[in-house]
């Protein structure tokens, strides 16, 4: 389980303080999707930043399974505990499919070499992705692929927990859907939790939860 | 082993960012490493004309018009003598002479001397003639300090024991044996002296279209090189020890200077001396070539770092952007901002060494070629001057040295400065902002 805690989030802008997130508290649980939508710049994405510790809250603590991230690490935390993907995917642009997922992998030791690669080989092949597309340079294979490739680097190192910044924001309806079906199936056999930032309405409809996010609060919609 | 991986897959990935770097490297090491290399020669050929010439300074008569005068005591020579860091003290002069029961030698090697190329004129007078040194100490001499030349027979002419060391070559070819009595003529004057010894000279007497010095050639052979006492030496010249300007010998050239100075804060009359510093006189007549060398390296070495740090900061500050927004992918899948930091430096290094390993390789040749170049442009004169006094040539060409430790330690100061700096620029971006920032930036 992952919680938030009084969770406040600001940041100076023209020489006013900017509050983003605001006395946050919530928990995520192992199993579900979560959903998180609101318009834009309303906090979703510093929400995940935070929860991933990509940036760290001005007030407030955060816990996995009961214990500060702040004594984990924030390295640490995204090594073992929480994988991101994002809407523009992030991947090196100069690796194939496979290579990008075998770094991960080498990233988190979590396992190297020929048995890195194998296991980057299945989980891509297991997301839909054919030994010819893995073995192709990041820059020649789909978006949807890419984005699939970008999963497949997140699940390399069995993460409890999945934050995804608009995960299908980049893509056509039909490889949205691919991506929500292997998302909820991650959250519902994998036992992972998956914290979605959108603004996709198809996104939602999948969700186990779904929460608005409005002046930096959360708003459970609905379960 | 991930940072190895990561460098090669970047470099593959990246191949023209690899290549333009491996390229800069390469021409800026390579630059450096020559001009290194040739500020090692400068001064190795420096050093080593500085040790030929030796470390001197002669105290002469202020006016001119004084040149004559009895001024130099043996008081004189004394006080001199006793100075911190002098290692020897000496009156010399040379004067052409007829040799009268005897031949000199015409060995040489190189060039016929009477051929059209040379074009020494055939003057029988001079052409015969041999050099009469006359020293108070034949080895403080030029030839014997320096150690072109030794006796090997017998010993040095001294006031107490008047008499001729002349070379073994002459001697063989006159069939002249220590205690045999030789005759010269010079100035409508004869000059009978006793062989006190023979020595043996290093010198080869060549004859080049360069050395051309006219009738007299052979008299400036280093075998027909007679050194004799001052006394015998004032007999034929009329010059004798308290005339003759007088030469301080000093320990190392670094010194000279230094006991020049001290000598200068001595109670001489200095309205009637003057101290010449000789080491400096004569360096500066032969090693113009060196001079200019050791010059223009020591103001491109400066160059070249400046160069170097200003590409490098301009090369790196293209790829900045891609480090950034690469380095935010490292710090999403766990990876400290050190560890991805590190990544750039390791594929930096690995780009960097085969630059380093060429360059070295190298600039040795770039070295030799640009020697050459200076030296034929410089005209062989400038890069060997033949030094008659001695009949040994003074070669001040500058042969390409490897650099010593002191140089290789700055070179390689200046390569690993390059690599950090080119890392610390996109790195600076990296250690500032947060992750979200970074990623957030692209």
């Amino acid at each position: 389980m992952i919680s938030m805690n009084n969770v406040c989030f600001s940041y100076r802008q023209k020489r006013r303080n900017r509050d983003i997130l605001v006395d946050l508290s919530m928990q995520f649980a192992p199993g579900k999707v979560y959903a998180i939508y609101g318009p834009s710049g309303v906090g979703k994405t510093t929400c995940l930043s935070v929860l991933g510790g990509l940036d760290t809250p001005t007030k407030g603590s955060i816990e996995i399974d009961g214990t500060d991230i702040k004594t984990i690490g924030y390295s640490q935390l995204r090594k073992q505990f929480v994988s991101f993907v994002f809407q523009d995917y992030h991947l090196f642009p100069y690796m194939t499919a496979i290579e990008n997922v075998v770094v991960a992998a080498s990233i988190a030791n979590k396992s190297k070499g020929h048995e890195a690669k194998e296991q980057a080989t299945a989980l891509l092949s297991s997301l839909g992705l054919d030994s010819d597309t893995i073995r192709r340079p990041i820059s020649q294979i789909s978006g949807g692929q890419q984005q699939r490739t970008a999963i497949a680097r997140a699940l390399i190192k069995n993460p409890t927990y999945i934050l995804a910044d608009e995960p299908t924001g980049n893509l056509d309806k039909e490889n949205a859907q691919v991506i929500m079906g292997i998302l909820v199936n991650l959250a519902h056999k994998q036992n992972k939790c998956i914290i979605i930032a959108t603004h996709s309405d198809l996104v939602c409809a999948h969700a186990d939860v779904t929460m608005k996010m409005e002046d930096g609060k959360l708003f459970v919609g609905g379960e | 082993m991930l940072y190895f991986k990561m460098a090669f897959l970047e470099m593959k990935g990246r191949i023209v960012k690899t290549l333009i770097l491996f390229a800069v490297f390469l021409v800026l090491f390579t630059g450096l490493h020559t001009v290194l290399t040739l500020l090692q020669s400068a001064e190795e050929a420096k050093s080593s004309a500085l040790k030929r010439i030796g470390a001197s300074v002669t105290l002469d008569y202020a006016d001119i018009e004084d040149v004559g005068k009895r001024l130099f005591t043996i008081d004189i020579i004394d006080r001199l003598s006793s100075v911190e860091n002098v290692v020897g003290v000496n009156q010399g002069y040379a004067d052409f002479a007829t040799p009268i029961n005897f031949q000199n030698s015409k060995a040489h090697s190189g060039k016929d001397p009477h051929s059209q190329e040379v074009q020494i004129e055939n003057e029988p007078g001079f052409e015969n003639n041999v050099i009469l040194e006359g020293n108070i100490r034949a080895e403080y001499s030029d030839a014997f300090r320096n150690g072109a030349a030794a006796v090997v027979s017998g010993a040095y002419p001294t006031v107490s024991q008047p008499g001729a060391l002349i070379s073994r070559i002459l001697a063989e070819q006159n069939d002249l044996s220590p205690d045999d009595e030789i005759v010269l003529h010079a100035y409508g004057k004869e000059l009978e002296l006793q062989v006190v010894g023979i020595y043996d000279t290093a010198a080869q007497f060549q004859v080049t279209s360069e050395n051309i010095i006219g009738a007299a050639v052979f008299a400036y052979s280093p075998y027909n090189r007679i050194y004799v006492d001052v006394d015998s030496f004032s007999q034929l010249y009329g010059t004798d020890s308290a005339t003759l300007p007088i030469r301080i010998y000093i320990s190392s050239p670094v010194k000279v200077q230094e006991t020049g100075e001290k000598i200068k804060s001595m109670d001489f009359d200095w309205n009637v001396f003057r101290l010449v510093n000789t080491t400096a006189t004569e360096y500066s007549m032969v090693a113009n070539s060196i001079e200019s060398v050791s010059s223009l390296t020591k103001t491109f070495v400066v160059l070249f770092t400046l160069i170097i740090s200003v590409v490098i900061v301009i090369v790196m500050s293209i790829w900045a952007e891609a480090f950034r927004y690469e380095s935010g992918i490292w710090l999403s899948m766990g990876a400290s901002k050190w560890r991805a930091i590190l990544m750039l430096l390791v594929s930096t290094i690995i780009i960097a060494i085969p630059a380093v390993v060429v360059s070295v390789l190298s600039s040795s040749g770039l070295a030799s070629l640009i020697l050459r170049y200076q030296a034929s442009a410089a005209g062989n004169r400038a890069s060997s001057v033949r030094q008659f006094v001695t009949g040994v040539e003074m070669d001040t060409s500058i042969v390409v040295a490897t650099l010593n430790a002191s140089m290789n330690i700055f070179f390689y100061a200046v390569v690993a400065g390059s690599i950090l700096l080119a890392c610390i620029l996109p790195s600076y971006a990296v250690l500032k902002l947060k992750p979200r920032e970074i990623l957030s930036k692209k």
